[in-house]
């Protein structure tokens, strides 16, 4: 932990100081919690009714008895996930905004099957745009015989050096700032080129990792690490993505789960942690950690990660999510977006999205 | 009974949950309608949630980010007034609402994805893979996001700022 993260932390503290709730809090979280319990039976009871009556009249299937309900009106396919990325990758205004599902590309608009097992409570499509930016994360595992991750290393960059200080000689290691979990090591060091890369690895000793660093070189700006995985036993690695301006965000929650799904230069491995499991989820690898939670690659440069209530098993979940159309009726409460949504309001830094005024 | 334990959570949890809506909104009336709409899901999920803290930290982040990004396009309504500040009685009163209103706008300046990270795992002390969780990200984004906060908030906190010591004076 460094200085200034404890006075951070103690400013946030400060900053609360006397912030404390109101007397009747309880009354008011257990009057409302009745409350929204006593709607959501209502709006579960009157689905079901609606789709059981549906199903007498031949609308649409029961229980995955098929690809889903007709779309009357379809819908314009989203934008195309390899659109801006890679060579055709051009800066844009830093910006976040709230989107329709119907403006998600395509591969990120997953959801599960509507067969009664878990609800949709709310959905969340965003898009974010930015400087172009992409191969910023490569991550490699190594595993036991169970699968169970035992070392794990992310590398991160190439990116401007913002941990080694210059005249540093390059490959030289760096500890980065922060507060690590006990056994991991975060590091950084300098490219030839004055570019900085970074690793954040568990279960490696200090050799390893300046082996690393001599070994880890720029291909068509890209990290690559020549023959250190192969000598290191890693049995798994990622690849990176081309490099992006726009990421889309879609989450969707419900009382039985929730899914993120994200365009993402990483891999899954970014995503894990030593002691995390490398499971087949259709002949793909994903990562499992503990009994609930599940990341894996749907396509390249997607990545969706997966929590399930206890009695539902993520991979069996995992197992059945798919594309849905913009236009689900379980995507109804989604919030639309407002007018007057664009992006004429860059902000000073690449890296923000618009700070409201105040 | 279905929400067996739910009460003692609500008990146990409200101040540091209060605290983090308002850090994350730097609203006392939003952080609390924030709470109690994380409350409210909680209690019809309780039954089915194994860590009702991790999920009401994750609903929280999520609920705070999405309606910042709603209300940064309606100026008008802008997040980040006192306007709902309770009067605060006591005698370092002035320098208490000093201290908060320097952070709160060190704290504007940030992205909503920053400064969630920065309430997460500085103030409500989670593990980075904790963080990544309550934001739906990856431990890689989260440690990102944290270096791009913590080098915003040096421009602005000069207190915080230890870039100029050695890195065994910074551990």
């Amino acid at each position: 932990m460094t200085s200034d993260e404890n006075t951070l932390r103690a400013a946030l503290a400060a900053a609360t100081t006397g912030l404390d709730p109101d007397g009747d809090v309880l009354r008011r979280a257990r009057d409302g919690g009745r409350r929204r319990l006593r709607r959501h039976r209502v709006q579960v009871g009157a689905a079901s009714v609606l789709t059981a009556a549906a199903a007498v009249s031949g609308v649409v299937p029961l229980l995955g008895g098929g690809s889903g309900p007709e779309t009357i009106n379809p819908q314009p396919a989203g934008p195309a996930l390899s659109a801006g990325a890679g060579e055709d990758c051009e800066d844009l205004p830093a910006y976040g905004s709230n989107i329709t599902p119907a403006e998600l590309p395509d591969e990120v608009r997953l959801l599960w099957p509507e067969d009664g097992r878990l609800e949709v409570e709310d959905v969340w499509p965003r898009m974010e745009t930015g400087p172009c930016s992409g191969g910023g994360e490569l991550g490699l595992a190594g595993v036991d015989a169970d699968g169970v991750i035992e070392r794990l290393a992310v590398v991160f960059g190439p990116e401007p050096a913002d941990v080694v200080p210059a005249g540093t000689a390059p490959g030289t290691l760096v500890p980065a700032p922060g507060d690590l979990e006990a056994g991991r090591r975060d590091f950084a060091w300098l490219l030839p080129d004055g570019q900085q890369l970074r690793v954040d690895a568990d279960g490696f000793d200090l050799a390893e990792l300046e082996d690393l660093a001599a070994a880890a070189t720029l291909k068509d700006g890209v990290v690559d690490l020549g023959g250190w995985p192969a000598a290191m036993a890693l049995e798994y690695g990622g690849e990176s993505e081309p490099a992006r301006s726009t990421q889309y965000g879609w989450d969707v929650s419900g009382p039985q789960g929730s899914l993120s799904v994200q365009t993402m230069s990483g891999d899954i491995y970014g995503s894990g942690l030593v002691g995390d499991r490398i499971v087949d989820l259709g002949g793909r690898p994903a990562v499992l950690r503990g009994p609930d939670h599940l990341v894996w690659s749907p396509e390249p440069g997607v990545i969706a990660s997966l929590t399930v209530a206890e009695g539902l098993d993520p991979l069996e979940v995992a197992a059945t999510v798919g594309p849905v159309p913009a236009d689900d009726a379980r995507l109804a409460d989604a919030g639309p977006p407002e007018p007057g949504e664009t992006p004429s309001a860059p902000t000073t830094d690449a890296t923000s999205t618009p700070t409201p005024a105040g | 009974m279905r929400n067996e334990g739910f009460d003692e959570f609500v008990a146990g949890w409200s101040a540091r949950l209060l605290r983090s809506a308002y850090l994350l909104t730097g609203d006392r009336g939003l952080a609390e309608d924030l709470v109690q709409d994380v409350y409210e899901r909680l209690y019809v999920a309780w039954p089915r949630v194994t860590d009702p803290a991790a999920y009401a930290h994750r609903a929280l982040t999520r609920h705070a980010i999405n309606r910042w990004r709603s209300r940064s396009r309606r100026p008008v309504e802008a997040a980040y007034d006192f306007d709902h500040d309770r009067p605060d009685q006591r005698p370092d009163a002035v320098d208490v609402y000093h201290e908060r209103a320097v952070v709160v706008s060190a704290l504007r300046t940030l992205t909503a994805r920053q400064r969630a990270v920065v309430v997460l795992r500085f103030f409500a002390d989670l593990s980075e893979a904790d963080t990544a969780a309550a934001m739906g990200c990856s431990v890689g984004t989260v440690k990102s996001q944290t270096s791009r906060a913590l080098a915003r908030l040096r421009t602005i906190l000069p207190a915080i700022d230890d870039t100029h010591l050695t890195p065994e004076a910074r551990s």
